[in-house]
């Protein structure tokens, strides 16, 4: 098995607010990510497929597909407002465990849809920040 | 992992000098902005969204890391100042600061073209 990792990158704004606590809990679990309008980031998403080296080119997947996949899942999100835009941030918080998840089930969703069953994603890396980064496998 | 099970982390910088042996260039007192990645595993709490506080993992590093040991010699703190030792000291230290076992790993990166990671993970 063989590892191919391709990144791309959106930004988007979102605040964190949970709409089932109170004021005080909000502001005591999220501090500054709560408030009103929110904030921006410059996000960058990882995506890692596994799978065997197929044919002359002995690629796991044709590169340029897994950025057209990329691109069909961030470009939605990108200048957009995570809160107010995206429904599936408006019940839950788009903290970036959450947006990582999101955004794992669309690239799976897209995978499926073009028939690759022989692929699988090895991991998730959201980067939020260059200095923070949060991963699902 | 299993589904919503995440690694999260964190990196921030240490400016600091020290020097490593008895013969040549690292024995020598030098510099270093050390680059500090702190990961944590966990499960995400389904409720906030989170699988620990970002603005208590920032007060954590800024408290046990960036407030010791920025701008200091870190010989003053420590026996030996390998990157493989510092990346055990500070996870080390770090592990009594966070809930058990939720402290994964830490990585120290000493330069851009060298770093050391304590605990050596499969699949990390």
């Amino acid at each position: 098995m063989t590892v191919a990792t391709r990144r791309r990158s959106f930004s988007s704004a979102h605040f964190y607010h949970q709409k089932s606590l109170s004021i005080e809990e909000n502001q005591r679990i999220f501090g500054r990510c709560d408030t009103p309008h929110g904030h921006g980031h410059d996000y960058t998403l990882e995506v890692s497929v596994a799978g065997s080296p197929k044919g002359e080119t002995e690629m796991v997947i044709d590169l340029s597909l897994l950025d057209r996949i990329l691109f069909e899942v961030t470009d939605p999100l990108d200048h957009r407002h995570l809160n107010f835009d995206i429904p599936a941030f408006r019940d839950q918080v788009p903290t970036t465990e959450n947006v990582a998840l999101y955004l794992r089930s669309e690239v799976e969703k897209k995978i499926a849809d073009r028939g690759y069953t022989d692929l699988r994603i090895e991991k998730i890396r959201l980067f939020e920040t260059p200095e923070i980064w949060v991963e699902l496998r | 992992m299993k589904p919503n099970r995440f690694r999260i982390a964190r990196q921030i910088v240490v400016r600091a000098m020290h020097q490593v042996g008895q013969t040549g260039p690292c024995s020598r007192p030098h510099g270093h902005d050390y680059r500090v990645e702190v990961i944590l595993e966990g499960e995400m709490d389904q409720r906030t969204g989170l699988v620990f506080s970002r603005s208590e993992f920032d007060e954590i590093l800024q408290r046990h890391l960036v407030d010791k040991y920025d701008g200091s010699n870190l010989n003053e703190f420590f026996k030996v100042t390998s990157g493989e030792a510092l990346a055990r000291e500070f996870f080390s230290l770090l592990e009594k600061e966070f809930p058990k076992g939720l402290l994964h790993q830490v990585r120290v990166q000493e330069t851009v073209k060298n770093y050391f990671e304590f605990p050596a993970l499969p699949g990390a």
